[in-house]
């Protein structure tokens, strides 16, 4: 699982159409949604299997541009699945927080209909 | 009114708006239903708040949408007032271009 969050094609597979990575710390990324959003950042972290820090944001953004927030995901073992926590902070207004945690639960949703 | 107008241009959020006409639905359903991205759904939703032609209600952990139908009773009488004149104006702008192209 922790390839779909640092391969390009397994990225775009789970979240969008296409995606330029640099997969290590430091390294800009840049993930194509839908041919009209496109989001953008840094890994800060990169600990395989379990644990991944990346700024995030969205080019042509204001309120949450590209870099502007931070992503951190941890991958533990459950069971036969794998429990995945993602935490998404330095939002400045409350509807952008929202917003993203709505979008998360949809594409984490999508995720796990990978592994399905 | 300008909002209005360029809230219900694009195809997408009318869908979004027939969607949401009588029946409240969270974002995530919306956003599924249509097979549009979360970011794309997101914006279409805001522009939609924004124009007042949808309301957003909190429930627990999820958003909820419907349409207001009221935000769309100033737009009748403006459609009626300008659309007579401006179709016919069109009408004639669309001639004239046939005629000066045919007479190339």
């Amino acid at each position: 699982m922790f390839e779909y969050l640092t391969d390009p094609s397994k990225f775009a597979q789970w979240m969008g159409v296409g995606a330029e990575i640099d997969p290590r710390p430091g390294g800009a990324y840049r993930i194509n949604v839908d041919d009209e959003h496109f989001a953008a950042g840094r890994y800060i972290e990169i600990d395989a299997p379990s644990r991944i820090v990346m700024t995030w944001g969205w080019e042509g953004s204001g309120e949450v541009g590209p870099g502007s927030t931070t992503v951190e995901i941890t991958l533990e073992p459950d069971g036969q699945g794998t429990l995945l926590r993602l935490r998404h902070t330095g939002f400045t207004g409350e509807q952008q927080r929202i917003d993203h945690r709505d979008g998360w639960v949809r594409y984490t949703g999508q995720l796990k209909e990978l592994f399905a | 009114m300008v909002d209005t107008l360029l809230a219900l241009s694009s195809p997408a959020r009318r869908e979004i708006l027939r969607m949401v006409w009588s029946d409240e639905k969270p974002a995530g359903e919306i956003a599924r239903a249509f097979d549009m991205s979360w970011p794309a759904t997101s914006q279409n939703l805001k522009v939609l708040r924004d124009a007042g032609l949808v309301k957003e209600r909190r429930s627990g952990t999820s958003r909820l949408y419907r349409a207001d139908r009221t935000a769309l009773r100033p737009l009748e009488s403006y459609l009626r007032k300008t659309w007579s004149q401006k179709f016919d104006r069109l009408r004639l702008l669309a001639e004239a271009e046939e005629r000066r192209k045919s007479k190339r």
